[in-house]
């Protein structure tokens, strides 16, 4: 069996975006975690989520200066051609940066199926039934312009698929926070993210041998999902043991970083849990296995953990305070790309509700660089010092 | 002679420490109405101090919306409603803009957040907005709105009502933004403890039309060489009245008056600037309120903003047999909303009717939506000859406005107009 560790995961979505994904028919990119991947796998397509290195210089000329550098790396890589592989791309309707991206993309790739995927930001029973009407559409724009047909079989054996990835990746979290010295945070981070990317199958193949290198195979059952009340499983075991290190809740939405998560452990600080796009909310909540699929879709866009851009910012707050309390966070650090409005509008909340809770926070936002300048090393050590 | 602004700003920030916020405020009222003569500016000042004063001494139930919400709604709820965008630019018009900016960012608002929200959160936080008792507000245009009124509700403790107004402009979005606007005006009585009555809706609505009718005379007033009215003024009052006053009596005097001061001025050859050389197009919601040269520097060239994307009449005239769904249709016909191509296509139809020899896109920092869109226009522009300016600035806080910069982009673009 095989053991694997940072690099060789890197590696292997190295080959397999550099050389693999460009020979496999109806590649579907997508963006936010809110594009329900299992639509395109049911249909037998490959979704890949668009995680660039950062853009070159011509995004500036795509987008204006302060636009999210996510999105204008990703635009300058559509621009450069780098994307012609796609056979599609589905972009939620989250923030104005993805709608302005979606305009882009329009003008400057020719990807051949695009499609705009209309989210609420609401969750009652209006907005509840006006999701569902735009998963049909996304449905029949996909079954019409592929020549394919949606089987509710297919789509529930997506749905399993999906929630053996989100179980997979809780158990790694779990290890993660049992052992923080045999995993860590950059290979959880380094899986999730292979998460979004490989294929379904091969990523719980991944994730079942490392999981397997640390835990015996009785723990790799998936249970059936409920409906409701998917309570987290890596939290059960979040005891603080005898470590004396600062345990760290890491917030905010994109962390492509590779040197953050061990500059953070060379400060002798733990990264405990974290709630970031390319984190936990990734596995956060599973999707039902009891009820019909489409059903099963629709109650789990409106129950899971909201991202900011949804109305209701009582249930973000809650979660990110209870993350605090579960894991017995003595910090949190919020890791936001620059300019990213649901976001920083966040900031005021939650640095509020912390300071309540007498919690030390630090915000922090970021460029979408791989690497970590001198001056927020000193910013995020001084930090850790003040809680130590 | 007097020096306006200081006497203004000397009052603003005396108010800061005092609690006869409305006496200054009035005071203040006074003072500008010295600076014109026009009744259609009279009025505008007249509705501000109104709305303030109604708010303040909370006359009426006071609702915060956001700009793009009808207020035509609130006004049919017999509320008064208190839009804190204007009041933050009114706020930056006054030169207090960086006193609460700064206090925005005191409470945690990033300084890359759009200014006016800035701006807005600080008023709202050192209690200088009158405190609401519902807030309702939509998701369109930009994600700070949403977020921003959202954060307003949780300070004050007060219900926050949100129409989520989608990107897409079929059945389906329609039938979703009407059944919220039912649901907000039946949450909205159980809030305030009243009975909505429908067919005073109708008859806010009825006034809005006639108003409409008015606005879009005005427009067709505008497409007169040389230009008559100055954008830099439409940019502040006949924007600011579009907002805050459709629906109302006094709205519809503003518009009527507007027409015929413009009609005065066409036929005694009173135009805009002195030697009107290149027509201008404003594109985005704003420009800069605090002291600029932006708008000097271009009369000074003879280029005058004839027109402007705000003043811009993108929505039918209501339907009063459904009163619900034809405030969802306004909502959902803004050329902000969905695709760029809608923003393209209504700012063509803009170049054509002006006659526009060049655009100037006001690029706001913090603003995604619009300035988002800028580059796509700007490409789709210079390819159909027509010049354009992408112009970075800020409405409300002076910090990010770089006075030497923008001479030297704005002559140039001039320059290129001139060889043209």
């Amino acid at each position: 069996m095989k053991t694997w560790n940072v690099s060789e995961i890197e590696q292997q979505l190295e080959d397999y975006l550099h050389t693999e994904v460009h020979k496999i028919d109806g590649v579907i990119g997508w963006f936010c975690i809110d594009f329900p991947e299992e639509i395109p796998i049911s249909f037998g397509l490959t979704p890949l989520r668009l995680m660039p290195p950062p853009g070159a210089i011509i995004a500036d000329s795509l987008l204006d200066t302060n636009f999210c550098p996510y999105i204008k790396a990703n635009l300058s890589h559509a621009y450069a051609g780098d994307y012609s592989f796609l056979d599609g791309l589905v972009l939620a309707n989250t923030c104005d940066g993805m709608r302005r991206l979606f305009d882009g993309w329009k003008k400057f790739a020719r990807t051949p199926f695009r499609h705009l995927f209309d989210l609420p930001r609401l969750t009652t029973e209006v907005s509840k039934e006006f999701y569902r009407r735009n998963v049909l559409k996304l449905i029949a724009h996909m079954e019409d312009f592929f020549s394919l047909k949606m089987e509710e079989q297919k789509l529930s054996e997506a749905i399993r698929l999906t929630n053996r990835t989100r179980f997979l990746l809780r158990e790694l979290y779990k290890i993660y926070n049992e052992h923080p010295g045999s995993v860590g945070y950059r290979l959880v981070q380094q899986c999730c993210r292979a998460s979004a990317i490989l294929p379904k199958t091969r990523v719980n193949k991944l994730l079942e041998e490392l999981i397997t290198r640390c835990r015996p195979p009785r723990a790799l059952r998936t249970p059936a999902r409920k409906c409701r009340g998917d309570a987290s499983e890596a939290g059960q075991n979040n005891k603080r043991g005898d470590s004396v290190r600062p345990r760290i809740l890491l917030i905010g939405n994109i962390l492509e970083n590779s040197e953050i998560a061990p500059f953070i452990e060379s400060c002798e600080a733990q990264i405990s849990y974290d709630d970031l796009c390319t984190g936990s909310r990734l596995f956060h909540d599973s999707i039902a296995e009891d009820c019909p699929p489409l059903d099963a879709l629709c109650e789990h866009f409106a129950n899971k953990v909201p991202c900011p851009r949804m109305k209701d910012v009582d249930r973000r707050l809650n979660h990110v305070m209870n993350l605090v309390k579960e894991y017995k966070i003595d910090g949190v650090i919020s890791y936001t790309q620059k300019f990213c409005d649901p976001y920083l509008y966040d900031i005021p909340l939650i640095k509020a509700s912390l300071k309540r809770a007498l919690v030390p926070f630090l915000s922090i936002e970021t460029d979408y660089s791989q690497r970590i300048s001198g001056q927020l090393k000193t910013r995020i050590k001084a930090f850790l010092e003040m809680i130590q | 002679m007097l020096d306006l602004n200081k006497i203004v700003s000397e009052l603003v920030r005396k108010s800061l420490h005092s609690d006869s916020i409305l006496s200054l405020t009035a005071q203040i009222g006074r003072h500008l109405l010295y600076r014109n003569d026009r009744l259609s500016f009279k009025i505008w000042i007249g509705h501000l101090f109104a709305i303030l004063r109604d708010s303040m001494l909370k006359k009426k139930a006071v609702v915060w919306t956001s700009i793009f919400i009808p207020s035509e709604l609130i006004y049919a709820m017999g509320c008064v409603p208190f839009h804190a965008e204007v009041f933050a630019l009114v706020a930056a018009y006054l030169n207090v803009g960086p006193e609460m900016i700064h206090a925005g960012e005191q409470e945690g608002y990033s300084s890359d957040l759009c200014s006016c929200y800035r701006c807005a959160a600080g008023l709202g936080s050192g209690s200088f907005f009158p405190v609401p008792d519902l807030i309702i507000s939509s998701s369109h245009l930009c994600d700070g709105s949403t977020a921003f009124f959202r954060n307003m509700a949780k300070y004050y403790g007060v219900p926050h009502l949100l129409v989520d107004v989608p990107y897409g402009n079929d059945k389906n979005a329609e039938d979703y933004v009407s059944r919220q606007i039912k649901d907000i005006i039946l949450q909205a009585e159980e809030v305030l403890s009243f009975k909505f009555d429908i067919d005073k809706l109708r008859d806010v609505l009825t006034i809005s039309n006639e108003t409409r009718k008015y606005y879009e005379r005005f427009n067709r007033l505008r497409e007169h060489v040389p230009a008559p009215f100055p954008g830099s003024r439409a940019l502040t009052y006949v924007s600011g009245m579009m907002f805050i006053s459709m629906g109302t009596h006094e709205g519809y005097s503003f518009s009527k008056a507007l027409c015929r001061e413009v009609e005065a001025d066409i036929a005694n050859s009173r135009p805009a600037i002195p030697d009107e050389k290149h027509r201008i197009l404003w594109l985005h919601q704003v420009k800069p309120y605090y002291k600029n040269s932006i708008f000097t520097d271009l009369k000074d060239r003879g280029a005058v903003i004839a027109a402007e994307e705000i003043t811009y009449i993108y929505w039918s005239p209501y339907d009063l047999r459904c009163p619900i769904e034809a405030l969802a249709g306004r909502m959902m016909e803004n050329i902000n909303l969905g695709p760029i191509e809608r923003r393209l296509n209504a700012v063509r139809d803009m170049v054509s009717r002006y006659k526009i020899d060049g655009i100037i896109h006001f690029s706001q920092w913090g603003c995604r939506q619009s300035s988002g869109g800028a580059y796509i226009l700007r490409r789709s522009f210079i390819e159909e000859g027509i010049p354009f300016l992408v112009l970075h600035g800020d409405c409300a806080d002076p910090a990010n406005y770089a006075e030497g910069q923008t001479k030297t982009r704005i002559q140039a673009f001039l320059e290129i107009l001139e060889s043209t």
